[in-house]
């Protein structure tokens, strides 16, 4: 097979093949690296290639695999890291020039999990410096591309990780998530992205933007995928104070293609007051779809969760300025515009402040806990916007001007402040060819469920077959 | 509402915070936002709820 035509495999096609040994992993990691050195000199979704370490870790894959000691559904499958996910004599960057220099002595939990598992690692991929922002137009690796249009923004923070994906250039990422940063980038670029419940995926070896508010979690083409990476990565650790204490479930079984008996929730209020009108047309054409699915749909309220936005930013820059003090103090001139004068103004907040901020983030999780009383999940969009194109600052939606930051993450957040699974998957594009997400959100700890709707969705509509023109 | 954050100010407020005084002319702005969200946030009745998230999910009730 040729590079090309192993373009949009996705990992459970992949894994059978590679199990029947009609496809090797050297095969399939050649063609990825091959479509790296030819599609990323535009892209700019890799930091750094790992092709030799993917090519001896292919090939002792395949050894492996010769001789019956198959590891499971990754076991030979490329994958690629956010390069904030620690890889033991690998630069880890954090995109950044302060940490350019950066070799971990120690894999991350979910890194070490994934070469268990038989993973390859093709590469550390692109994000917004430090992951806090939603361009991925960074100062110091360059400025990422959306596959689906040149000249638009992946999303962000993990845009290089959701560009690899959808160029495929990697069948899988793990990306982080503090305020929508696995899920926005996944709606941009038309590839699945879930946050898993706070505490699942150990955050041990990511390096922290905001301690309470980070998540790691899987970037793939299906639902499905995104499933086995999450299985493969899930796990108490006890070197994570708030690692969860939870034994999850087969996520793959819980996959069906129906919804019947499915309660789903849509937002009344705040969800769809600013958004853009083609991406409202195509998310409410996918609620109908649940319906048809079998699920019953109907209106909720989320008391208080106009408060999100300004809640999720006090935590997370907070949280944020708290860790680069050292830095700001000592080397301001090494961080990109838009990162180092938010991270200073930061330092202005007070402890009540913060205090403040996490008090009203418990009302919100409250809130949450009633709505997941009446139904078992809620959908929206991901985001109120398509992808902008690169270098815009603010948008127009229904006669508001926006910042890209703060509409971005409007809806995304609130499942950061909860600590609640949250699922993007493609659910149409718009008139320009830019792909939108649906977003599903469950209860803490339904991340099977969430899975599960998307799932039921992915398959009924098809859209996650799509791939970017020209790539 | 209080007065908004002139760069003399910023000027200060980053002394004060341990910034470099030649890094304030663009963080007044910066300040007054950042002020800005924190003082919604404070209109916002939080008495019947206590910080409670830095434990795993799994040990809630």
């Amino acid at each position: 097979m040729s590079p090309d035509e192993l373009r949009g495999l996705t990992i459970t096609a992949a894994a059978r093949l590679l199990r029947a040994r009609k496809l090797s992993a050297e095969e399939l990691t050649r063609a990825c690296l091959d479509r790296i050195q030819r599609l990323d000199g535009t892209l700019k979704a890799f930091i750094t290639v790992t092709a030799d370490l993917a090519l001896t870790r292919a090939r002792r894959a395949d050894r492996e695999i010769a001789t019956r000691a198959y590891r499971g559904p990754l076991h030979g499958i490329p994958i690629t890291l956010k390069d904030i996910y620690c890889t033991k004599g690998i630069r880890t960057t954090a995109g950044s020039k302060i940490l350019g220099d950066f070799v971990p002595s120690a894999d991350a939990t979910a890194t070490a999990r994934l070469a268990a598992a038989g993973a390859v690692l093709v590469g550390k991929t692109n994000l917004h410096e430090f992951a806090a922002g939603v361009t991925t137009d960074n100062p110091h690796f360059g400025t990422c591309q959306n596959p689906w249009k040149p000249g638009y923004i992946p999303g962000g923070s993990s845009g290089g990780s959701a560009a690899a994906v959808a160029a495929g250039l990697g069948l899988a990422s793990l990306g982080s998530d503090t305020g929508g940063s696995i899920r926005i980038p996944a709606s941009f670029c038309g590839i699945v992205g879930h946050k898993p419940t706070y505490g699942l995926v150990p955050r041990t070896g990511i390096l922290p933007e905001s301690w309470s508010l980070d998540h790691g979690g899987p970037m793939t083409r299906t639902v499905a995928d995104a499933a086995a990476v999450l299985q493969a990565i899930a796990g108490h650790d006890p070197r994570d104070p708030s690692s969860a204490r939870v034994r999850l479930p087969n996520l793959q079984r819980a996959l069906r293609p129906d919804l019947a008996g499915v309660r789903v929730g849509v937002p009344a209020h705040y969800y769809f007051d600013v958004i853009d009108p083609e991406v409202e047309r195509l998310v409410r054409a996918a609620i109908d779809r649940l319906r048809k699915l079998g699920a019953s749909v109907v209106e909720v309220k989320i008391p208080g969760v106009e408060a999100a936005l300004d809640t999720c930013f006090v935590v997370a820059w907070a949280e944020a300025a708290h860790y680069h003090r050292r830095w700001l103090l000592t080397r301001p001139q090494d961080y990109g515009a838009d990162v180092g004068t938010l991270l200073k103004g930061a330092l202005l907040y007070l402890a009540s402040d913060y205090l403040q901020a996490q008090r009203v983030r418990a009302r919100i999780r409250h809130s949450l806990r009633e709505v997941f009383r009446r139904v078992d999940v809620l959908v929206s969009p991901a985001t109120p916007l398509p992808a902008t194109p690169i270098g815009r600052l603010e948008v127009s939606l229904k006669g508001r001007t926006v910042s890209v930051l703060d509409v971005g993450a409007r809806l995304t957040c609130v499942a950061n402040l909860t600590g609640e699974p949250a699922c993007s998957v493609p659910c149409g594009f718009t008139r320009a060819g830019l792909p939108v997400g649906l977003m599903v959100h469950g209860p803490a700890f339904a991340d099977a469920k969430v899975l599960r709707v998307a799932h039921a969705y992915e398959q009924a509509c098809g859209w996650t077959a799509h791939f970017p023109g020209g790539l | 509402m209080t007065d908004p954050i002139t760069p003399d100010v910023a000027r200060v407020l980053a002394d004060w915070s341990g910034l470099r005084a030649d890094t304030t002319p663009e963080l007044a702005a910066v300040f007054e936002t950042f002020r800005r969200r924190v003082e919604r946030l404070y209109a916002i009745d939080v008495e019947p709820f206590e910080f409670d998230f830095l434990r795993p999910l799994s040990d809630e009730p």
